[in-house]
């Protein structure tokens, strides 16, 4: 599992997919917040008997519902091709630039090849600074 | 001009140093040589490189046509009359019998050359590893990973100062904590300062520095870094059958920029022993000063190739003993365009079906 995690291109696939999924959840989740079947509403209130006008505001109720529920289909698709376009963009001048500086590392292991003989190592605590902040309370 | 070819004891063809058995073979009769058996057969060839070093002679004819850098030497095995195209290459091929030819009096006196890290691998393995690189390389265009491609591999030997440099000093630095809480209707803030001292030697060990001005300097870098396990004493022999390049550098144009180097070395060094309890840490000042340096120089080895693509040279280069690698990759845009468009179509698809059905 460790050899996928750290490839960065599989690992900025993955997260690059989990934040489009995400998206694409909470903008149609969005959308949908009260979902209304017109049909139904149509017909409950023609057994009822009330009389034509009702019936007609309540048609009229349940169009603009419709009309309103389109926009929201669109909406879900250009964010999803739009987060798609970016993610793609992204993706594709990673691995270009990464063909440009492939095997740019360090050249020189000083880890390794420049040990350090510590004389001196002081931490000298010289000041303390404590400042406060009235939090601010959300009256609704 | 003085030239050297190795030739075997048994049937006197010429000899290469073969690097996957580490030994020196001669492909016509099979010999194989230890270096301690070349050494003693052959051993008064490097002692040549202790004289006083031959000035070169230029090329006859009209000098015009030829660059002011170009010199003429004979091939040792077949006698015929070469030019050398650069001033710094050491050791190449005959190009009438292909036999390795190496130039000793650019390998003389100053330019001496104090170790060597043979190539460890062959140029077979080196392909090997070149096409398991490219397999996971999926937007390399085609003619790249070619055969024929591969016929340009080289191995050379690169020069490089090799410094041992024994550093005296420290940094002054200014660290911070903060720590936050919440108190009734108040946020509390507390940063507590710090100044830190850090003092103490650090023992840089082979720190390489290309010797050679007119190559690729991030190919000369980047290839890097060797092990110095594998260091040896120099002799010409391990350049037989490979290219060689001479250092045209001194140390005094070099010391300065391997000064800042191991500068930045150092702040590193000196600041990686800082705690990571701090939430910051800004470097103050830093002293350093050079205690003893010495520098050696050294040939490594390194499997070359340059490749053609969209009118734009690249290189990619080896490193002869590790097989790290370093180059700009020519990337195939069609290959890429094609997979962009795939990419977009199903995140843009998965974005949709998960954004309007699953909810």
């Amino acid at each position: 599992m460790r050899k996928y995690i750290v490839k960065p291109t599989v690992l900025l696939l993955t997260v690059m997919f989990m934040m489009l999924f995400a998206l694409g959840v909470s903008a149609a989740s969005y959308s949908e917040a009260s979902p209304i079947d017109s049909d139904l509403v149509i017909s409950e209130v023609y057994d009822s008997g009330d009389n034509y006008a009702d019936i007609e505001l309540t048609a009229k109720k349940s169009k603009s519902q419709k009309e309103k529920k389109e926009p929201d289909l669109m909406k879900t698709v250009l964010i999803s091709m739009g987060i798609s376009a970016a993610i793609t963009l992204i993706v594709v001048f990673a691995i270009y630039y990464g063909y440009k500086s492939n095997g740019k590392t360090e050249p020189y292991p000083y880890n390794k090849k420049a040990p350090l003989d510590l004389s001196v190592s002081e931490d000298i605590h010289v000041d303390t600074d404590v400042t406060r902040r009235k939090i601010e309370k959300n009256n609704n | 001009m003085e030239t050297v070819a190795y030739k075997c004891k048994n049937c006197v063809a010429p000899l290469q140093y073969n690097a996957a058995k580490q030994k020196f073979t001669c492909e016509f009769c099979q010999g194989e040589f230890t270096e301690a058996e070349l050494r003693e057969y052959w051993g008064e060839l490097d002692e040549r490189l202790d004289e006083p070093i031959q000035p070169e002679p230029e090329v006859s004819g009209d000098p015009n046509d030829f660059d002011s850098s170009t010199a003429i030497y004979t091939c040792e095995n077949c006698g015929a009359e070469i030019i050398a195209e650069k001033s710094t290459t050491a050791a190449t091929f005959c190009v009438y019998c292909q036999s390795p030819v190496v130039i000793s009096n650019r390998l003389a006196g100053k330019y001496k050359p104090d170790m060597v890290i043979p190539f460890k691998f062959s140029k077979e393995e080196a392909e090997e590893r070149f096409f398991a690189f490219c397999k996971k390389k999926k937007f390399l265009p085609k003619k790249f990973i070619s055969h024929a491609q591969l016929d340009m591999m080289k191995g050379v030997y690169f020069p490089y100062w090799m410094i041992d440099s024994l550093k005296d000093g420290g940094i002054r630095a200014t660290a911070k904590k903060v720590r936050k809480w919440t108190q009734g209707d108040y946020e509390y803030t507390e940063t507590k300062t710090y100044k830190i001292k850090r003092e103490g030697k650090i023992d840089f060990t082979g720190f390489p520095c290309s010797a050679i001005k007119n190559e690729d300097k991030d190919a000369m870098k980047y290839v890097n870094p060797y092990d110095d396990n594998d260091f040896r004493d120099f002799t010409m022999a391990y350049l037989s059958g490979f290219i060689a390049e001479k250092r045209d550098t001194e140390r005094n144009e070099l010391q300065s920029q391997v000064d800042n180097d191991l500068k930045k070395y150092a702040k590193k060094i000196y600041r990686d022993t800082i705690s990571r309890d701090y939430d910051s840490v800004t470097v103050d000042s830093m002293d350093l000063h050079t205690v003893d340096e010495k520098w050696r120089y050294a040939l490594l080895p390194v499997w070359l190739m340059n490749f053609t693509y969209n009118n734009k040279t690249y290189m990619y280069a080896m490193n002869g003993q590790t097989g790290k690698n370093y180059g700009e990759l020519p990337c195939d845009k069609k290959k890429l365009a094609v997979f962009g468009i795939i990419l977009f179509i199903l995140l843009a698809g998965l974005g949709i079906l998960g954004g309007y059905y699953l909810i």
